[in-house]
């Protein structure tokens, strides 16, 4: 299993290092649109609560674009038919394709972030513990979920409408605890234990969800 | 052997496969004919695993399939599964690891002979013709050696040299013991294979059981039920 999901992951590094349009059009539009928020607000510094709303709304777009982006290498030629037909339990595509998308995602987290600090004026963490937690938490959430949605949306037609309207309220309860985890790493907020719990809940069950229905969905 | 007991697939309340029963032993060459869109893509996915049953069950070497036995099937389809963005090296190392593939380096060279194309094997998939692309796909299905061979017109896009030399390939694989079917326009080729099967609006006209290779007077036809 381990052998599929490392092929996986250096399947998908391979093909974008070869295209590389992914992750500079993720960055870009991340860059975009921390310019144009710092146009809106005309030099002034943002609060902390609305920057990191603004971040993870970067990140959540970004998140759709790749993974859109990375199932479309499988769908090419149907490729995807190939990784069916391999001698593995089947959750490890689901994996393999995790990795990857947290990977490409995360990158494109550390590329933006600072750019909330230099563009924006945020301030530089106070704390960096709930930043790198929220950071990492949100990267591995939001590929599991959107890495699952792809799987169910595969045969449907709308897929491109289905996939960011489906995911969105599925990482709510994600989204509200890295939100709270940027946000105090910004203004040093303490008890942030339920905000780590929340995140650590939903990773828990998303990273269980998929090993135990993947094979299923695949079937049918 | 593959064999498909009252096997039927059902999609959206349409019938796309009505019930066939089938049972196809080693060293045996099966053409399935039929016009676009009769179903023939639809039985040989259903014999792949790739789509469930509705009904009935298909099984390979007497039990269902589970992962283990996938390694066993060598399936092509009418698009390549290959990565355009993959060198053709890159695509036949991805699929062997996920396969284990012992001696894969051996291995790739050795299909890459067969097939002729070792002078394109670092070049990436979406620059190949079709030609080309159609015998890196076979080199893919059987980079494991599989002892079934579910083939959806493998000859699209060869010349008529190749074409001769994947038939040759095919024989030689059935003659060591392997189970191949093909889904296939050529009217030619159909009629040297040991058993036709006609598929027309998802019924399966024929059926044949031959456990065992052997002459057309020692296959024994069967009428099962769900037949027409």
């Amino acid at each position: 299993m381990w052998t599929a999901i490392w092929a996986i992951v250096q399947k998908d590094v391979t093909l974008e290092y070869r295209r590389r349009w992914l992750l500079a059009s993720a960055v870009l539009f991340g860059f975009l649109f921390v310019v144009v928020l710092g146009i809106a607000y005309n030099g002034k510094p943002l609060p902390a609560d609305a920057a990191a709303g603004a971040l993870w709304m970067v990140i959540l777009f970004s998140c759709v674009t790749i993974l859109l982006r990375t199932s479309s290498f499988e769908e090419e030629q149907k490729a995807w038919y190939g990784l069916l037909m391999a001698p593995v339990d089947r959750s490890a595509i689901f994996y393999g394709k995790l990795v990857a998308n947290t990977l490409f995602l995360f990158l494109v987290e550390l590329a933006v972030t600072p750019s909330f600090w230099v563009i924006l004026g945020v301030p530089g963490p106070a704390s960096w513990l709930p930043l790198v937690v929220g950071l990492a938490a949100g990267a591995v959430g939001l590929a599991a979920v959107g890495t699952f949605l792809l799987f169910l949306t595969s045969a449907s037609e709308g897929r491109e409408i289905l996939f960011p309207v489906s995911l969105i309220p599925l990482t709510i309860p994600l989204l509200l605890a890295v939100i709270r985890l940027t946000a105090a790493s910004w203004t040093r907020s303490d008890d942030l234990f339920v905000w780590y719990a929340v995140a650590g809940g939903y990773l828990v069950l998303f990273g269980l969800v998929p090993w135990l229905l993947f094979e299923l969905l695949v079937e049918v | 052997m593959i064999e498909l007991r009252r096997a039927s697939l059902i999609r959206n309340g349409r019938i796309l496969l009505h019930p066939v029963s089938l049972c196809l032993g080693p060293g045996l060459v099966t053409a399935v004919t039929g016009p676009n869109g009769a179903g023939k893509t639809t039985l040989l996915r259903v014999m792949a695993g790739l789509w469930r049953p509705s009904e009935g069950e298909v099984l390979l070497d007497g039990k269902i399939p589970g992962a283990a036995d996938r390694a066993q099937i060598g399936l092509v389809l009418q698009e390549s599964m290959l990565y355009g963005g993959l060198t053709v090296r890159e695509n036949l190392r991805f699929f062997g690891r996920l396969y284990r593939v012992p001696d894969l380096g051996g291995r790739i060279a050795a299909l890459a002979e067969e097939f002729a194309f070792e002078r394109r094997l670092d070049d990436p998939v979406a620059r190949l013709s079709k030609g080309y692309t159609q015998r890196v796909a076979l080199a893919r299905a059987f980079l494991p050696a599989p002892r079934l061979l579910l083939l959806d017109e493998p000859f699209d896009g060869l010349d008529p040299g190749m074409h001769e030399l994947v038939t040759e390939g095919l024989t030689r694989r059935v003659q060591n013991g392997a189970t191949a079917v093909v889904v296939t326009h050529d009217l030619d080729f159909a009629g040297r294979a040991d058993v036709r099967v006609a598929v027309n609006r998802g019924r399966v006209n024929a059926s044949f059981s031959a456990l065992g290779a052997g002459s057309a007077n020692e296959r024994r036809p069967t009428q099962g039920p769900g037949h027409a």
